[in-house]
């Protein structure tokens, strides 16, 4: 985990605020397609959203 | 609009006919029994159905010829299907350019390649090509050869007085001032319905923000039929632009207006012409080409909420307006026009009784909610209205150049007949059955030799009737009964043994299906149809 959580920093950095939501939609987009349950990726994204502020 | 120096109506393929206003005068007030407003396609599509019946109807239309421009062009098969239910399907296959494919490009790469359900059991294809003036020309020719059609054109109807069992309808020519009273009327006077208006309906929904202008151009373009979508091309970056073939060597060039470019400059010929040119040039064509018409649209999902008010029924735009993606406007209008029609047919033959009726707004509506969800998700791909859409979309399309899964988001969802699931003429499923198509659903049709199943098909109910004719079968049942081999293959398709049945309303769709069927138990179906009995 510690070492996704480097590159995924590398990347924000490397892509800025402009593109990085496009970077991350398109992650998102791809891990929902590889795990293929529905529920779960709805949770997940609920998850996701909590303490955002914190 | 037509590029300068042409006059509204000058086409470079399309000779638009200038009809008269009624020469007869009307002194005093007219009483018929279905009184049609609008010579549209939808119009005359209700015309056509009610005449096949025996029904007299009089058509009024303000204009005095066909509407201008190309407009709707993808009609679906299932409209395909109307139409020869009308006689006029010769005309259509002749003329329109079926398709199936359709491919979408983002930044110039293509992302998708989809094609539509089609087989050697389908009589149609999913998808046609033609100009709106064409489909009116076609529906029209036919409608005046009908002795109970009578239409009234440059006959502009002022004011409508709804009462419980009629209505009067004011109605203004070059000649005279009259009044007309008729039991039933048609609204099919689309999208600014003067009907709906002088009734103070208002549509309620939802107005999305992109704007597109459609500009048909005639050019020799050896592409074939295939439905193109550009998402940000070089041409239009931010936007999108789609591209249908058309007979004539038209071309529809359907492009959004983009977020820095003022919508009332985009309307003027120049801009349109660059526009057009850029997109031309994007997809490779370096030929002559000359500008036909253009118009502008925003995408809407509007509806009425009951398309019934009394003897008043609203069929077409004038009940409902959806986006375009995914062609719903004219092949839903078809469909209300056809439901609507045969259901007024059996009233007025005195086969059934005014609550069979109650089932249009039901069925009709439930397809509009339909067409809405769709047409929204389609409409929010093509012009995400939002930071959140535009993100999401941008990044399933960025996706899509290596992702097949990404490139479906961008699938336009093209039209497919609603399943009347929920109206009060659709039977609870026979769980016995494995296989076919579910009550409330259209046939699924099927090449039986050299025949198709729809050809087998009348204007009453039928009865779809797998095994030799049942006992106690009377000639004289008001139901067309077609005999199919329990051990044929679309018997296997239908999940079907020796004995099974299904029950067909004249619009195709399916009321119910028994396993093992008894003819009483049909028979009593069919009259509490009839009746107007919640099955």
């Amino acid at each position: 985990m510690e070492k996704i959580y480097e590159i995924l920093a590398i990347k924000i950095d490397e892509f800025g605020k402009d593109k990085s939501n496009i970077f991350f939609a398109k992650l998102v987009l791809l891990l929902a397609n590889e795990l293929n349950n529905f529920d779960k990726m709805a949770a997940y994204i609920e998850e996701a959203t909590l303490d955002l502020d914190h | 609009m037509r590029p300068f120096g042409r006059e509204q109506l000058e086409s470079l393929y399309f000779e638009y006919p200038k009809f008269r206003a009624p020469k007869f005068n009307k002194n005093k007030e007219e009483a018929v029994d279905v009184t049609i407003v609008g010579a549209g396609p939808i119009g005359l599509t209700a015309a056509l159905t009610l005449a096949k019946y025996g029904v007299s109807s009089v058509i009024l239309e303000a204009k005095d010829t066909f509407n201008d421009g190309s407009r709707a062009i993808c009609i679906a098969r299932q409209s395909f299907h109307i139409f020869d239910t009308l006689g006029v399907i010769n005309q259509f296959t002749k003329k329109a350019l079926g398709w199936t494919k359709g491919r979408s490009f983002y930044r110039g790469k293509q992302i998708l390649e989809f094609d539509m359900p089609d087989s050697k059991n389908q009589k149609y294809r999913p998808m046609y090509n033609l100009e709106q003036q064409y489909i009116e020309k076609f529906l029209h020719d036919e409608a005046i050869k009908q002795p109970n059609i009578d239409i009234r054109w440059q006959s502009r109807v002022e004011n409508i007085n709804v009462h419980k069992d009629h209505a009067i309808l004011e109605i203004n020519d070059p000649n005279q001032n009259y009044k007309l009273k008729t039991k039933w009327v048609l609204a099919a006077d689309g999208a600014n319905s003067t009907i709906r208006n002088s009734m103070n309906l208002r549509l309620n929904g939802e107005n999305f923000e992109g704007c597109y202008i459609i500009a048909d151009v005639q050019m020799k373009h050896d592409y074939p039929t295939i439905r193109r979508a550009l998402f940000d091309p070089d041409c239009r970056r931010g936007g999108t632009v789609l591209i249908h073939k058309q007979p004539e060597n038209i071309w529809r060039i359907d492009y959004q207006i983009i977020n820095d470019e003022d919508p009332l400059e985009a309307v003027k010929e120049n801009i349109v012409r660059e526009s057009v040119s850029a997109v031309l040039l994007d997809i490779g064509y370096t030929g002559t080409w000359e500008l036909e018409w253009w118009s502008n649209y925003s995408a809407n999902t509007l509806a009425l909420d009951s398309y019934r008010h009394g003897p008043v029924f609203f069929i077409g735009d004038s009940a409902h307006i959806v986006p375009i993606f995914g062609v719903r406007g004219l092949n839903n209008g078809l469909a209300d026009a056809q439901n609507i029609g045969w259901k007024l047919a059996f009233l007025l033959k005195g086969k059934a009784t005014k609550e069979l009726l109650n089932s249009y707004t039901t069925e009709r509506r439930g397809a509009t909610l339909d067409v809405f969800a769709n047409a929204v998700k389609s409409t929010r791909f093509m012009t995400p209205p939002s930071y959140g859409w535009l993100t999401m979309r941008d990044a399933a399309l960025s996706l899509a150049l290596r992702y097949k899964f990404a490139g479906e988001l961008a699938n336009p969802r093209q039209m497919k007949p609603y399943t009347y699931v929920n109206s009060q003429l659709t039977m609870k499923d026979d769980k016995r059955f494995k296989l076919g198509p579910k009550p409330g659903a259209v046939i699924e049709n099927f090449l039986t030799g050299n025949n198709f199943l729809s050809d087998n098909l009348d204007d009453k109910f039928n009865v779809i009737w797998f095994g030799k004719k049942p006992k106690k079968y009377n000639e004289e049942l008001d139901l067309n009964i077609i005999y199919i081999d329990p051990k044929s293959e679309i018997s296997k398709h239908y999940g079907a043994i020796d004995g099974s049945a299904y029950l067909i309303r004249p619009d195709m769709h399916i009321v119910g299906r028994w396993y093992q069927a008894e003819l009483k138990s049909i028979l009593s179906t069919y009259q509490k149809i009839l009746n107007g009995e919640k099955l």
